[in-house]
């Protein structure tokens, strides 16, 4: 089981990950940050980094959000690299996962360019400890 | 912006999912459909393996997936955190 390990920002769990096309796929691969939102069913993308990255639409999602109601959103294709912690070495690795998934866009902000939702968080183990180290485990 | 031919494809099987999504609810709900030029070709379980099917099948890219199921998407909160610049 891979793991990745943070601590929190300003009581956000913020995370480097990494953004590109699907699987087999050339193009860009982006390193950008991503808040873990348990609060977000579906991880979604930036406007910006989608048009970056050149990501193909897959899909279309009623979405709604706390602060709208439902609309329709195209969502891209992308696959997702995680900076796994190395518990010999200490060093973090690289880890795409070798799946595609789809997310839509959501606006671009100078805070992050990736909200990881549940559609992915479902998929491992979310634990935070006392004085705001946190971990992710899961064995895509 | 010029719309590309994924959009194309996505917005044309979008519409002819919506149009037929009450007579699948029942049979296939949770699941994923594969759409290729506004018809449903296949049933997943997940959707990864529905896009990888598509990815196989089609390889001009030309499909889209929809999740059979008539509730929206919660992006919560942060998804409309517009400029609340974090230090």
């Amino acid at each position: 089981m891979r793991s990745i390990h943070g601590s929190l920002n300003q009581l956000r769990p913020l995370i480097e990950v990494s953004i590109g096309p699907p699987p087999g796929a050339d193009g860009l691969r982006e390193t950008c940050l991503a808040l873990i939102d348990t609060g977000a069913t579906r991880t979604c993308l930036t406007q910006s980094l989608i048009g970056k990255l050149g990501l193909e639409a897959k899909a279309k999602l009623l979405v709604a959000s706390a602060t709208s109601g439902p609309e329709r959103r195209r969502a891209y294709g992308y696959t997702l690299g995680l900076f796994c912690s190395d518990e010999n070495q200490g060093a973090k690795t690289l880890y795409v996962i070798g799946a595609e998934f789809v997310a839509p866009w959501f606006q671009d902000n100078g805070n992050f360019q990736v909200l990881l939702g549940m559609d992915i968080l479902s998929r491992g183990r979310l634990s935070f400890q006392m004085g705001g180290d946190f971990s992710f485990e899961f064995s895509f | 912006m010029e719309q590309t031919a994924f959009e194309t494809e996505v917005d044309r099987n979008f519409d002819a999912f919506e149009a037929g999504l009450g007579s699948i609810l029942g049979a296939h709900r949770g699941e994923f459909a594969l759409m290729r030029h506004g018809a449903i070709v296949a049933y997943f379980a997940d959707e990864p393996d529905a896009l990888a099917h598509g990815r196989l099948r089609y390889r001009d890219g030309i499909f889209s997936v929809q999740e059979v199921t008539d509730r929206p998407v919660d992006l919560g909160f942060f998804s409309h955190a517009i400029d609340s610049r974090i230090a």
